[in-house]
């Protein structure tokens, strides 16, 4: 495989890489465990030689690092400087590039450099595997920062093909209040389901704020008009997939609200 | 509503001083005379001006910036506001939401999110570059071995903007981005950390063996102005 070859896999590849983060990272955002649980392990089964490699070259590195720091007696700079008063950032810069040339001259050669490009990108994924593992995050935060987030945003959750799952986040903020009861309408119209209505009757003008919620195909819809200038749609995915018919409920929501793609 | 005031820098050979820890201080010092100075001096206009919302910024910290500590996430948009300074005293009673907000406000690593956060949005709204071109290495801060951002792919913005600094790159490897969160304008603290960044850039292309390009991002809470100056520094 030629150099240019082998240049645009790796384009190809990190870009694949990437996408799947950010897509698992939207899966984290609006608390699906399951399903970012799911798509790391494939994207660890896909990419395993090539997040290998990378985290090879990590710990090749700090090896390197450990080795040289461990035989390192005092903190020496180069002769000229040493008798010279330097500021402490100055000494520690100065330090670490000397640390550095001596690593670099162990480890130089083509391919330590070609993984090493990759390496973030593997040290990225074993921290999301090690924040997807955690347990650390009280229930109490964990409640709260749901339900905030929930209130913002409105996280569509597709199935594709091939089981893939896509997800993507809008931002609710900007749509005023007559949207959130348009949708209300419309869902009513389409599936014949009467919203339980929280505190007013929200045909009446406002006070606020106003909660509907309609149970359609299983699933929960939650519509919570707070101001003029946020509302905010929740669709909890109790026991069901969303299939075609769920699209539906899905196009029906991003017809009346432009969304704004995060 | 943050309003963002954009300032573009340039550095020339910066690499080829790395060795000298003079010529260093005096690009350091050179650069925080003039952040201080387009900062702080009312007849300087900025380059750009940048109007995000709230939840944009809490919404880019979550994908771009990877907030670790989950206590400040809901609160985020409240940090991020520039129109007020914290407050100093602790009121006598707090609710829960001041409280974490009031505990949290000077953390530097949550000032340091604010400051990734607003670079992330700059890069995406005004140089087009999405998730599928930057990756955020926030992961490994505590090991120190990389700046924070890398960006992996070009877009036509970002490759106009580079060649219009004379800046030739062709992203074989990441390009490095190193972001710095100032809250109060001290000239000494500006200094020491522009050292470091370009200390961590510059060790990053020194580990290729290769001299490259790099943008230092210097974020400055101005509350005299309400806003946050974001200056960009482009090095070569």
């Amino acid at each position: 495989m030629s150099q240019e070859d082998h240049n645009i896999d790796y384009q190809k590849n990190i870009q694949s890489i990437l996408k799947n983060i950010h897509r698992i990272k939207v899966m984290l955002w609006a608390f699906d465990y399951d399903a970012a649980q799911i798509e790391l392990m494939k994207l660890e089964d896909e990419y395993s030689d090539f997040l290998t490699i990378g985290l090879l070259a990590e710990e090749s590195f700090f090896e390197a690092r450990k080795d040289i720091k461990d035989n390192q007696f005092e903190e020496k700079l180069p002769d000229k400087l040493e008798n010279r008063e330097l500021k402490k950032y100055q000494r520690e810069y100065l330090i670490e590039l000397q640390n550095n040339q001596q690593i670099i001259k162990r480890l130089n050669n083509d391919s330590f450099k070609d993984s090493f490009r990759i390496s973030p990108i593997s040290r990225t994924i074993k921290q999301l595997r090690m924040k997807l593992n955690s347990t650390s995050t009280s229930y109490f935060y964990m409640q709260k920062i749901r339900e905030d987030s929930l209130s913002k945003y409105f996280f569509s959750r597709i199935l594709l093909a091939d089981d893939h799952i896509e997800y993507r986040a809008y931002s609710l903020n900007r749509h005023p209040t007559r949207e959130g009861r348009k949708i209300i309408e419309r869902l009513e119209q389409e599936f014949g389901v009467i919203p339980a209505i929280k505190k007013v009757d929200y045909y009446d003008e406002l006070p606020l704020p106003l909660q509907a919620k309609l149970f359609i195909l299983g699933a929960m819809i939650k519509i919570t008009v707070h101001d003029y200038e946020h509302f905010a749609v929740e669709i909890m995915f109790s026991n069901i997939d969303p299939d075609e018919k769920f699209k539906k409920v899905y196009d029906i929501i991003t017809e009346l609200i432009p969304p704004q793609k995060i | 509503m943050v309003i963002i005031k954009l300032y573009h820098h340039r550095i020339d050979r910066m690499y080829e001083n790395r060795k000298n820890v003079d010529k260093l201080k005096e690009i350091a010092s050179w650069l925080t005379y003039h952040i201080v100075e387009k900062s702080t001096n009312p007849t300087h206009t900025p380059d750009e001006i940048l109007r995000i919302s709230d939840l944009k910024i809490n919404s880019f910290g979550e994908l771009y910036a990877d907030k670790w500590i989950e206590d400040i996430k809901s609160h985020f948009d409240k940090y991020s506001n520039a129109k007020y300074a914290p407050p100093l005293s602790v009121p006598r009673s707090l609710t829960n939401n001041d409280h974490i907000q009031k505990t949290k406000s000077f953390s530097g690593d949550v000032s340091g999110v604010i400051g990734e956060t607003l670079f992330a949005i700059v890069l995406s709204e005004h140089y087009q570059l999405t998730y599928e071109h930057i990756a955020h290495f926030r992961a490994h801060k505590s090991i120190g071995i990389y700046p924070d951002f890398g960006i992996y792919s070009s877009t036509p913005e970002f490759d106009d903007a580079l060649k219009g600094r004379g800046i030739n790159f062709h992203f074989q490897y990441p390009f490095p981005c190193e972001v710095k969160t100032i809250t109060t304008i001290d000239k000494g603290n500006i200094i020491a950390r522009l050292h470091k960044a370009i200390g961590q850039v510059q060790n990053y292309w020194e580990r290729y063996s290769l001299s490259g390009p790099s943008i230092i991002c210097v974020c400055l809470r101005n509350f005299l102005k309400n806003s946050y100056d974001l200056h960009f520094i482009w090095c070569e």
